[in-house]
């Protein structure tokens, strides 16, 4: 048996990490390189590359450079955050049939899973260059707030990369494994994980080799990535003004100054101000060309972001709220993510939790190096067991009912693995088939909620309304990964439905009948 | 590896006992505990149960049997290590609503499970051993087969109230069903 690998998808960078001899190696590529860019680049007629030959391309042809495919993971179209993703996007998003969400590079179609896939082979082969073996098994870890579509599809994303994915681990949870790795202390813990896409609060528990995650809230459209398109759209404005040309809807000035913001936000975490110069940004139709010139100090910059950092501390009260804590019985507050290097974001988190953070782990590797001990813990049983992980499900699970309304069937927050069981009742007289609708989100609202999937238990003994009853238990497992299993409760008789991630397939909806349900 | 094998089994006969254990059982302890007993308690079982830890190398059943322990391992600390929960939870057990003796326990479990489920009826095993061959054939509407069947688990459980509630229902079906034809109940799932 090769060595187990853990692998941080990120949506900027990714990294992967193994334990060796007991201690976490972070692999590095060939020019020394400990993290990689995310990103997936076409070339014409050649095959894809990743990483930071990908990152090269991204200037002269962001039109066929996939980038943040992880913000499009397991997501339909159609909503707020995609529709905003369409609209920043230099690569082209388009949707598929069943309505799920596909990258168009130079005429070709990918779906984000494939993409991620390319980024985990990517992955794979320089742990494999370093470990001089193949690898075949991996811990891959995702946001914890993401829900079962993005963790199905991520899941998929690893058997593409022709990895066994032995978890699906939550981010903010691995970089708490990495922190209280062979520290044997009894702690709480708040993670707060800034990332390049993605914002997660987790709150835990330590106890030695103990990991209880309490409560965890996050916004999966939230990064590093959203600083710098708010930056870049004052890059814009200030443009647009000083130039009097109006390029608003120009890609490639969109993404070149995506870029400057970017650099401006690296400069500012050491400088005071600095100094932002795109030269000949745009050229106009009758060959006049304008330079981009302005100068950002850290004050400016921080009224530009200071709505998005206080969005982070929302949904960190809301953790902490759902955790019945304050952040007084925080012992310590770790971060996460690249993001979190900046002074701004550091400063804040403090300001909030009245505490100085811990900057003892590096940002952009700890999640790696946990999903690595966590790789190691659930293949090295004999050696006396590691570290017991315990998580939560971050969304609650309910299914629709009549009137458009969500009942929650799994609280979020729950502990897993976990199962809750309910009778669904036909509604009408000689109903055969009973159609259920299954749902994560905290509105009471169903459609405000992501549908996970829809399915219909047909075949039913055509009897008076409420006679025929059906068992359906609905399970979250380790992975968070949602399971479905119908029982007819008349019979004993058991299917098992797993809700397909892209289960935008839509089901033939003319004879499917509503129908209430009573107990339970 | 003695100490593993000896865990499994233990976890095999806690599956097979879950439905007779309250959450006080589960976890170790006694009703009234002190509430920091608990949450101790979660960790240690915790700790020795957690399915990454028991179940890396076994045979899927046993995994799928690990993990529904620890399925009701998670249930009982949710609901314990709330105060309010929990003194709601010892109200119902202290009512005799959700354990009596051993004994009395198991049969209004078993007539309980009966009620929404016929496939836990039989209390005996040859009883059951007959009724799992009536399901089977009331399941192919075969209600000559499922009367025949039923009238021998009868012979073992006399007083089987599901039993003769069934018998009733197979008898009627296989007046009516001489002009039905006997088809098999396909039960499909479709995504």
């Amino acid at each position: 048996m090769g060595v187990a690998i853990g692998i941080d998808l990120g949506t900027s960078n990714s990294c992967v990490c193994a334990i060796r001899d007991g201690e976490p190696i972070v692999f590095a590529d060939q020019e020394g390189r400990r993290t990689q860019p995310s990103i997936v680049a076409f070339g014409y007629g050649k095959s894809a590359v990743v990483g930071w030959k990908a990152r090269r391309q991204l200037l002269y042809a962001p039109e066929s450079t996939v980038i943040s495919a992880k913000r499009l993971i397991g997501r339909r179209s159609g909503s707020v955050e995609v529709e905003r993703m369409k609209a920043q996007s230099a690569y082209g998003i388009t949707e598929g049939q069943a309505g799920e969400l596909q990258v168009r590079v130079q005429g070709k179609l990918f779906t984000p899973a494939e993409i991620s896939a390319h980024v985990l082979v990517h992955m794979k082969k320089i742990a494999e260059a370093a470990l001089g073996e193949p690898v075949t098994q991996a811990v891959v870890t995702v946001p914890a707030y993401f829900n079962d579509n993005q963790r199905q599809a991520t899941r998929d994303a690893a058997t593409m990369a022709g990895l066994e994915c032995l978890r699906i681990l939550n981010e903010p949870t691995a970089a708490a494994l990495a922190y209280g790795f062979k520290q044997g202390k009894r702690q709480h813990v708040a993670v707060y994980d800034l990332g390049g896409g993605t914002f997660d609060i987790s709150i835990l528990r330590i106890d030695d080799d103990f990991f209880e995650v309490i409560a965890t809230a996050g916004d999966t459209f939230l990064g590093g990535d959203d600083f710098d398109y708010a930056a870049a759209d004052q890059f814009m404005e200030l443009f647009c003004q000083s130039s009097g040309v109006d390029v608003r809807d120009n890609r490639t000035v969109r993404m070149k100054l995506r870029e400057a913001a970017e650099r401006a936000k690296v400069a500012l975490s050491t400088g005071e101000a600095v100094e932002v110069i795109v030269p000949a940004l745009h050229r106009t139709g009758d060959g006049r060309e304008f330079d981009f010139k302005t100068t950002v100090d850290r004050f400016t910059y921080a009224q530009w972001v200071l709505p998005l950092v206080q969005r982070t501390f929302d949904v960190c009260d809301d953790a902490l709220k759902a955790a019945n804590m304050s952040t007084r019985q925080i012992d310590h507050v770790l971060l996460v993510g690249g993001m979190t290097r900046y002074p701004l974001i550091r400063e804040s988190v403090a300001g909030h939790f009245h505490k100085a953070p811990n900057t003892t782990v590096n940002p952009d590797e700890v999640v790696a190096i946990g999903a690595a001990i966590q790789a190691w813990n659930l293949t090295n049983l004999e050696e006396g067991g590691g570290s017991v992980l315990l998580d939560v499900t971050p969304q609650s699970l309910g299914v629709r009912t009549v009137g458009g309304f969500c009942e929650t069937l799994i609280a979020r927050n729950t502990a897993v693995p976990t199962e809750s069981t309910k009778v669904f009742h036909t509604a009408f007289d000689l109903q055969t088939e009973v159609r259920i609708s299954v749902y994560q989100g905290e509105s009471r609202m169903a459609d405000d909620n992501e549908l996970l999937g829809e399915f219909v238990l047909e075949g039913l003994a055509p009897k008076p309304r409420g006679q025929v009853r059906v068992r359906v238990s609905f399970e979250i497992d380790n992975d968070g990964i949602v399971h479905v299993r119908a029982v007819d409760s008349v019979l004993g008789l058991e299917r098992a439905i797993r809700i397909e991630s892209r289960s935008g397939v839509p089901v033939e909806a003319s004879q499917a009948r509503p129908f209430d349900d009573i107990d339970f | 590896m003695d100490s593993r094998l000896r865990l499994r089994i233990e976890i095999e006969t806690m599956h097979e006992l879950l439905a007779g254990l309250d959450y006080y059982q589960l976890l170790g302890l006694q009703l009234g505990c002190p509430q920091p007993d608990i949450d101790a308690a979660f960790r240690t079982e915790g700790r020795r149960l957690h399915p990454d830890r028991v179940s890396a190398g076994a045979a899927p059943e046993f995994r799928a049997v690990a993990n529904s322990v620890f399925k009701a391992v998670n249930d009982a600390y949710r609901v314990l290590r709330d105060p309010d929960s929990r003194g709601h939870y010892d109200n119902e057990l202290r009512a005799g609503r959700l354990t009596m003796d051993a004994e009395a326990r198991k049969a209004a479990e078993a007539e309980a499970a009966a009620r929404n489920d016929p496939t836990k009826a039989a209390r005996t095993e040859k009883g059951g051993k007959f009724w799992k061959l009536a399901l089977g054939n009331l399941s192919e509407k075969d209600y000559n087969g499922a009367v025949m069947n039923i009238q021998f688990a009868l012979s073992f459980e006399p007083d089987n109230e599901v039993f003769k509630e069934w018998m009733a229902k197979a008898r009627a079906s296989k007046e009516e069903g001489k002009k039905e034809k006997a088809t098999s109940n396909a039960y499909k799932i479709r995504i």
